[in-house]
């Protein structure tokens, strides 16, 4: 029934090498025993011993997991709240219409302006009140603000999905407000919470300009790490750790399509 | 006395879904709810359930007005068309769910539900997911989670539609043999008029909103007052007629004596088509000479579709074929005399009239 | 039993509860929840997004103080330096960058879609039990970091890569010429970035779409074409507006690839941008650069909205 030509499967595998070709000689080079340019020098492990022993990076990694770990928290929770204040209560028809623009402002917002916006945002309380010097908080408090909507989104396709009639019939077996909250609803939304936490999850680790804009002077992550190094001029050991970091993306993203129920078929 | 409502309005917006409804179900009977789709049915299980609120009006049950008494507080439970099943739940789980939320103790919980399980016939599956279920399956438990909670009332909105034909069938005997063995009051909402007759004492058939007559399900059936009621009981024969004396009428089809006295002076007769008669043409049982159009062959019996408008059965015995020409005898007691809509709006009696009959 | 008389039954007095999802409630009680639930989530996106963003209009006609910070005083200089009035006289470079921000974005989102086409068939048409992975063969470099994906690029393009040498080798580049910084490693790079963006979407319209108006289209019309713009192009539509936005916009705003692949010589808004809050510490000249490519943004948004909804009421 489906046909494809040979030009379009010519033209994917070419798609296909133009994605992974540079990703491939990262990982290639990365194993590279040369110290200097790229020249071939025989495989070596050395870089990735030196990567273990480099203070600089392991602090910047542990900084990546800190800020990617807490604002996933924190954006699961808000998120989730988020889409069932707007979702499952009644709102007039207008507030809602408004509601619902300022929740995809987040997803739209260019990330450029998205962290002028943020700086603007974080002088002005430093100004106000002293609090938020740029740094792994404000950082944090970026990417909270960036994931609280994708989570939202998440967790309302799985709300449209559940309909009215189960927290009726919730009701209409003795349980109150909390245990609807905690034993039917809470449960029943799980698989959207954990989609939307793993997409904050992987976003944060994903994203480089808003803690490019937000980190002030004394915090790095890695992709600010490996960004800085490259400024400077390339080194094998960067080879080593951005193979290192798409790992960990391929795993993680192997595991989302594991979970997510719209792929299952 | 098992259910009252009073005067029970209800509106979304600009439309009507009930209006003034007085209704009366005795404890211990299955009741039914009978109606197309839109009159209100559904609505008005969901204000017994509490789980709608009525404009106006009043719903008591057991004589305890509940009319706001929450959902959750009310001696009552529901089957939901959709089962509402609690998916992340085993069955046992949501069996157990009202027991629990009512701070029963776990374990008299757990051996109650089992009890019930064993009442569905459901056994052995305890820890199976909803997803794990058949359409049947799914249905039972949904029917043992609610009576697990011992209602005073169980609620079962077109509990059936979601199965195929055959399995309904099997269903609804089991479902009037529970309702049987637990007298328990069960009040049902249904479209199918067949599964109405099949499981209930006593029905109610409803139109945009209001009660078309009510009653149990023989009187029903056998003398249904309006053109709306004979047509949904599926009457299919509708005679236009005009009073010419105190129980004559003229109708296109010659000036026949009726049993009883005519109370209008132009209305509808309505006869059923298995009640209409092949008679030999000339005799003096013969009414009416009609040519065949079509014959529908059903098995058991045929069905006859003459040139006149009627539809009459007759046993498949007597072989006939399009185009050939039958007389046919109308039994003068079978003849039903329909009221207008308007004027026979019928109201459940009073509550006082009631007890007085009793 | 007392007989009830039907007027002291209406009307109830049920205003003061409302039924909310089977749960008998007064409306304050749901007001309260409501707010509950709403009230983090919408003051972190209005104070940490929405407000600063409406903010650039008041920045960007403010005064750069001294030492780089924010001065009080109502002023037009932004605007006139966009136009491109500096303190040695005019000079088209701002007006060259917005532009040329625009061009590289308009030109990536065309070679994406003129890519994307083929990749969403071939991918339609794998096996459903292979597809999963197909799918995941391209969900990685979408979400590999940015920062890597532009920096693998570099060594691609490096003057001692094959691809150099073969270039060289056909004599359009001198031997051992690097390829970057310039034009042609930027749009590399942003094609390979929001390749993803395209695909994906266009797949999943793709995958939704009714071959047999195809097939009914072959055997009308014999053109390829014809059957492109009219089986083809009007199903896949939703699925190209959501591509198209997700990829114009942000390739706007997009700082990190020409930082690394285009260099001084090939700037961006995005970059600029970037400079002003960055090394040139100048808020009120970045705040009115941003505030060009929010509304460049919106009118895009806009356009988009406009463009499917049109399309999707023929």
């Amino acid at each position: 029934m489906k046909r494809t030509s040979t030009l379009s499967n010519l033209t994917s595998v070419f798609i296909f090498i133009f994605l992974y070709l540079p990703m491939l000689s990262v990982v290639m080079f990365s194993f590279n025993a040369s110290d200097m340019g790229l020249k071939w020098g025989g495989f070596s492990l050395k870089w990735y011993q030196q990567l273990v022993h480099n203070e600089l990076i392991l602090w910047a990694a542990w900084n990546t997991l800190v800020l990617a770990v807490v604002s996933t928290a924190f954006s699961t929770l808000i998120g989730t709240m988020l889409a069932i204040g707007l979702y499952r209560f009644p709102w007039k028809k207008r507030t809602a219409g408004k509601l619902n623009v300022l929740l995809h402002l987040p997803v739209v917002t260019p990330d450029i302006i998205f962290a002028v916006a943020l700086v603007i945002a974080f002088s002005v309380i430093r100004y106000t009140t002293g609090l938020f010097e740029l740094g792994l908080t404000t950082m944090i408090v970026g990417h909270i603000t960036f994931q609280i909507a994708f989570v939202a989104l998440a967790v309302r396709g799985r709300l449209e999905l559940i309909g009215h009639d189960v927290e009726e019939a919730a009701c209409d077996l003795y349980a109150g407000y909390w245990r609807v909250l905690t034993r039917v609803l809470l449960p029943m939304l799980k698989p959207g919470i954990i989609a939307g936490a793993m997409l904050a999850f992987t976003l944060s680790l994903d994203d480089f300009v808003i803690s490019f804009f937000t980190c002030g002077p004394k915090s790095t992550t890695l992709p600010l790490f490996i960004y800085a190094s490259v400024k400077r001029g390339i080194t094998p050991e960067i080879h080593a750790l951005s193979t290192i970091v798409m790992l960990v993306t391929i795993a993680s993203v192997a595991l989302m399509q594991k979970l997510s129920p719209n792929t299952k078929h | 006395m098992g259910l009252q409502t009073y005067a029970v309005c209800k509106n979304y917006g600009e439309t009507r879904a009930l209006y003034d409804v007085d209704l009366c179900v005795e404890r211990g009977e299955f009741f039914t709810l009978l109606g197309p789709s839109g009159c209100g049915k559904t609505t008005l299980l969901r204000i017994i359930a509490g789980l709608e609120m009525a404009d106006n009006g009043r719903v008591e049950i057991n004589g305890q007005d509940c009319t706001k008494i929450r959902a959750n507080r009310r001696p009552v439970n529901t089957v939901f068309q959709s089962y509402a099943m609690f998916p992340h739940l085993t069955v046992l789980e949501n069996v157990c769910f009202g027991l629990i939320s009512r701070k029963v103790p776990k374990a008299e919980a757990l051996e109650k539900a089992r009890q019930t399980l064993d009442l569905v016939q459901l056994k052995g599956f305890d820890s199976r997911k909803p997803d794990q279920l058949s359409g049947g399956q799914r249905q039972r438990v949904a029917l043992a989670r609610a009576l697990a909670n011992e209602p005073e009332i169980l609620l079962l909105d077109e509990p059936m539609s979601a199965l195929d034909a055959k399995l309904r069938v099997q269903v609804q005997v089991e479902l009037r043999q529970i309702q049987q063995r637990l007298e328990k009051t069960f009040i049902m909402v249904t479209h199918d008029q067949e599964e109405a007759l099949t499981v209930s004492d006593r029905m109610a058939v409803m139109n945009v909103g209001q009660i078309a007559q009510y009653g149990t399900v023989r009187e029903v059936y056998d003398r249904p007052l309006t053109r709306f009621v004979a047509d949904f009981l599926q009457t299919e024969n509708f005679i236009e007629a005009k009073a010419i004396g105190e129980t004559e009428v003229a109708t296109p089809y010659g000036n026949w004596t009726l049993p009883e006295s005519i109370p209008w002076e132009a209305g509808t007769l309505s006869v059923r088509p298995e009640n209409l008669q092949l008679a030999r043409p000339g005799t003096p049982q013969c009414d009416l000479q009609a040519r065949v159009v079509t014959n529908i062959y059903k098995g058991c019996y045929q069905k006859l579709i003459l040139d006149n408008g009627l539809t009459m059965e007759t046993d498949a015995t007597t072989i006939l074929e399009a185009g050939d020409t039958v007389g046919v005898h109308v039994p003068r007691e079978s003849i039903i005399l329909l009221y207008e809509e308007e004027i026979q709006r019928m109201k459940a009696p009073a509550p006082d009239e009631k007890e007085a009959a009793v | 039993m007392k007989r009830l008389e039907r007027d002291d039954l209406l009307p109830q007095e049920t205003s003061n509860v409302i039924l909310h999802r089977g749960e008998m409630v007064r409306p304050s009680v749901i007001r309260t929840r409501q707010a509950i639930f709403v009230t983090p989530g919408l003051l972190i996106i209005i104070f940490l997004l929405a407000l600063p963003c409406l903010s650039l209009f008041v920045v960007s006609f403010l005064t750069r103080g001294e030492y780089g910070d924010i001065e009080m005083t109502f002023t037009l200089d932004n605007v006139r330096r966009m136009l491109g009035y500096g303190f040695f006289g005019w000079s088209a470079d701002n007006l060259l960058i917005l532009w040329r921000s625009v061009v590289v974005a308009f030109m990536t989102t065309l070679l994406c879609i003129l890519l994307s086409y083929p990749l969403a068939f071939f991918l339609a048409s794998r096996p459903a039990n292979k597809r999963v992975l197909w799918l995941t063969v391209l969900l990685v470099p979408f979400w590999t970091n940015l920062v890597i994906r532009t920096y693998a690029w570099l060594l691609v393009l490096d003057g001692n890569m094959p691809f150099a040498r073969f270039l060289s080798f056909l004599h359009i580049t001198e031997p051992g010429t690097t390829l970057y910084p310039s034009q042609f490693a930027v749009y590399i790079g942003m094609v390979s970035v929001f390749l993803p963006f395209v695909a994906l979407p266009l797949y999943t319209a793709v995958e939704k779409m009714d071959w047999s108006i195809v097939e009914a289209a072959h055997d009308l019309y014999s053109s390829p074409w014809r059957v492109f713009r009219h089986a083809v192009l009007p199903q896949t539509l939703p699925g190209l507006s959501v591509g198209i936005t997700m990829t114009f916009v942000p390739a706007m705003g997009m700082f990190v690839v020409p930082d690394m692949l285009g260099g001084a010589r090939y700037m961006l808004v995005g970059n600029l941008i970037q400079q002003q809050f960055g090394t040139s510490r100048d808020w009120p000249f970045g705040a009115a650069l941003s505030l060009v490519l929010m509304v460049l943004t919106l009118g895009a948004l806009v356009a988009a909205t406009r463009g499917s909804k049109k399309k999707g009421a023929r």
